[in-house]
C-alpha cells in the first residue's frame, strides 16, 4: 500500500467508515511508515478532541448587524460611487456569512464543534504541524499513570 | 572474507549495544473515550512485553515503538501481582532483552526509566535495603511517570519495574531518617509469571494441589516465603513432602515470595527443582519434579 491510499484509509477508519480488511491493511501499513502512523495518531486524537469541544453558535445579532452595516454605508456614499461601493462592501460580509456557515455547519451536525483548522487536520499530509490546537485541552486528557502508595496483595493461589 | 569478518564485528557491537530505551515503550490505553493514559511497557521478549498499567480489558490498548504501533493479539492479567502481559502474534520488539533476576546490591546505582507526557523520561536513583517481601527500597527523586518505570541496574540488565512509593517504618528496616522510598518490584519475583503466561502451556492444564499465597514476616523470627494453607490428599504436592502449613522460602537457591513462581518454576523448568521449607524446628527439602507438560 502507498501512503496516499494510507492516507485516504486513516480517515476511513477514523470516521468508521473503513472495512475489516482495510483496517488490517492499514495497520500492517502503519508498522513499517513512521510518517504514516504519526498522521494516524494526530488525525485519531484530534478527531476524539474535536468530538468532545462544546458547539459554538454565532451572535444571534450577527446577520442584522452585517446588514444594518451594509445599508448605513450605502447611505453615506455619493451617488455614482454608490453601486460601485456597495458591490466592494458585499463580498466580504458574504465571504464572512459565508465562512461563517461552511465551518459551523458540518460540526454542528454532528454535533462536536472546534476550530476550522482543527476540522481540517484530519485530513493534513504527514509531517505538518497543528498550529492553532488548544493545546490546554489536548493536554488535560493526556495523563500519566500517577505514582501511588505501594501495596501489595495476598490473594490464595490453587493450582 | 574480509568483508564478512566486517560484518559479523558491527553485527556482534550492534547487538551488544543493547541500551535500556530498546526494550522500553509507551503504552496508551484509551479510556474512557477521549482521556488516554500513558505508561511505561517493558519488552521482555520479542513477542511479550509487560506493565503496571491498570486498564479494562475492553479498553483500546496500543504499544507505541520506533518501528510501529502495535496492538496487543492478548492480554493476560494477574490482579495478584497487580501486572499485565501484553503477547503479539509476531515478533515487534526486536532488541529485548531478557530480564535479569539480580538481585542489586545496597548502593547499586540504577537507571530508571518511565512515562511522562511528552515522552520517555530517565533518573538516576540507587538501591537503600530490600524489604521484607522480596521489594527492594530505591532512593530517586519522586517524580510522576515513574509508576510502572522500567529499572535498569549498571550493567544496563532489566531487573524490575516501579510499583510505587513507600514511606517505611524504621522498625522494619535499618533506616534512620523518614523518607519515601521508590518500590522496585523485581523481576525475581514476577517473571516466572510473565514467562508462564506467554508460554504455550495451560495453566490449569497440569494441577499441583495445593492453595497457597505470598507470606510476608515483617520479623526476623521468621522468613517471607510462600505459604501453603492446603494440599490435596494424594496430589503431586502431597506425594512429593510438601504439607498444609509449609513455608516455601527458597527454590533452587533463589529466594521466592509469590505462588506465581513456584507455579511458573515447575511448569517452565525441565530439570528437578530444590525447594526450601521454613519450620521452626528449622528446614527441609523437598525435590519438585518438572512438570509431565514437558513430556508431551
Amino acid at each position: 500500500m502507498k501512503c496516499n491510499r494510507a492516507l485516504r484509509l486513516i480517515s476511513s477508519v477514523i470516521d468508521g467508515n473503513a472495512s475489516a480488511n482495510q483496517q488490517r491493511l492499514l495497520n500492517f501499513h502503519l508498522m513499517g511508515c513512521s510518517s504514516c502512523r504519526k498522521a494516524y495518531t494526530m488525525s485519531r486524537d484530534i478527531s476524539r478532541l474535536t468530538r468532545e469541544l462544546p458547539a459554538p453558535s454565532p451572535p444571534a445579532t450577527l446577520e442584522t448587524d452585517v446588514m444594518r452595516m451594509i445599508s448605513r454605508e450605502t447611505a453615506e456614499v455619493p451617488t455614482g460611487k454608490r453601486h460601485f461601493r456597495a458591490s466592494l462592501l458585499a463580498i466580504p460580509a458574504a465571504a464572512a456569512l459565508i465562512v461563517l456557515a461552511v465551518s459551523i455547519s458540518p460540526l454542528a451536525s454532528t454535533g462536536s464543534s472546534a476550530p476550522r483548522s482543527l476540522a481540517l487536520s484530519s485530513s493534513m499530509p504527514p509531517g505538518m504541524k497543528v498550529m492553532s490546537a488548544d493545546r490546554s485541552t489536548a493536554k488535560s486528557r493526556v495523563r500519566t499513570v500517577p505514582l501511588s502508595a505501594y501495596s501489595r496483595q495476598a490473594n490464595l493461589i490453587s493450582f | 572474507m574480509i568483508r564478512h569478518i566486517f560484518l559479523i564485528i558491527i553485527l556482534t557491537v550492534t547487538a551488544l549495544a543493547t541500551h535500556p530505551s530498546d526494550q522500553v515503550f509507551t503504552l496508551r490505553v484509551e479510556e474512557p473515550p477521549g482521556s488516554i493514559e500513558l505508561s511505561t511497557v517493558v519488552a521482555i521478549s520479542p513477542s511479550c512485553a509487560v506493565t503496571l498499567a491498570v486498564f479494562l480489558p475492553s479498553a483500546p490498548v496500543s504499544v507505541e515503538t520506533p518501528e510501529g504501533v502495535f496492538i496487543p493479539d492478548s492480554i493476560v492479567v494477574s490482579q495478584d501481582l497487580g501486572l499485565f502481559v501484553l503477547l503479539f502474534d509476531e515478533d515487534v520488539f526486536p532488541l529485548s532483552q531478557m530480564p535479569s533476576d539480580a538481585a542489586p546490591p545496597q548502593g547499586e546505582p540504577l537507571v530508571i526509566v518511565g512515562q511522562g507526557l511528552s515522552g520517555l523520561l530517565t533518573v538516576e536513583g540507587s538501591t537503600v535495603e530490600r524489604y521484607p517481601d522480596g521489594a527492594i527500597l530505591v532512593s530517586a527523586p519522586l517524580i510522576e511517570g515513574l509508576m510502572g518505570a522500567a529499572v535498569f541496574d549498571s550493567k544496563d540488565r532489566f531487573i524490575g519495574i516501579i510499583t510505587g512509593v513507600i514511606e517505611p517504618e524504621s522498625s522494619i528496616l535499618n533506616i534512620n531518617e523518614s523518607h519515601e522510598y521508590l518500590v522496585l518490584y523485581p523481576t525475581q519475583i514476577w517473571y516466572m509469571w510473565a514467562q508462564l503466561a506467554s508460554a504455550d502451556i495451560s495453566i490449569s492444564a497440569e494441577p499441583f494441589g495445593v492453595t497457597a499465597m505470598s507470606s510476608i514476616s515483617l520479623n526476623e523470627n521468621r522468613p517471607s516465603g510462600i505459604q501453603l494453607l492446603s494440599v490435596t490428599d494424594g496430589s503431586e504436592a502431597w506425594n512429593i513432602g510438601f504439607r498444609p502449613g509449609d513455608l516455601i522460602t527458597r527454590i533452587d537457591h533463589i529466594p521466592v515470595y509469590h505462588p506465581e513462581t513456584l507455579r511458573g518454576l515447575r511448569l517452565l523448568s525441565e530439570d528437578t527443582l530444590t525447594a526450601v521449607v521454613w519450620c521452626r524446628n528449622g528446614e527441609r527439602t523437598v525435590f519438585i519434579p518438572p512438570s509431565s507438560a514437558h513430556d508431551r
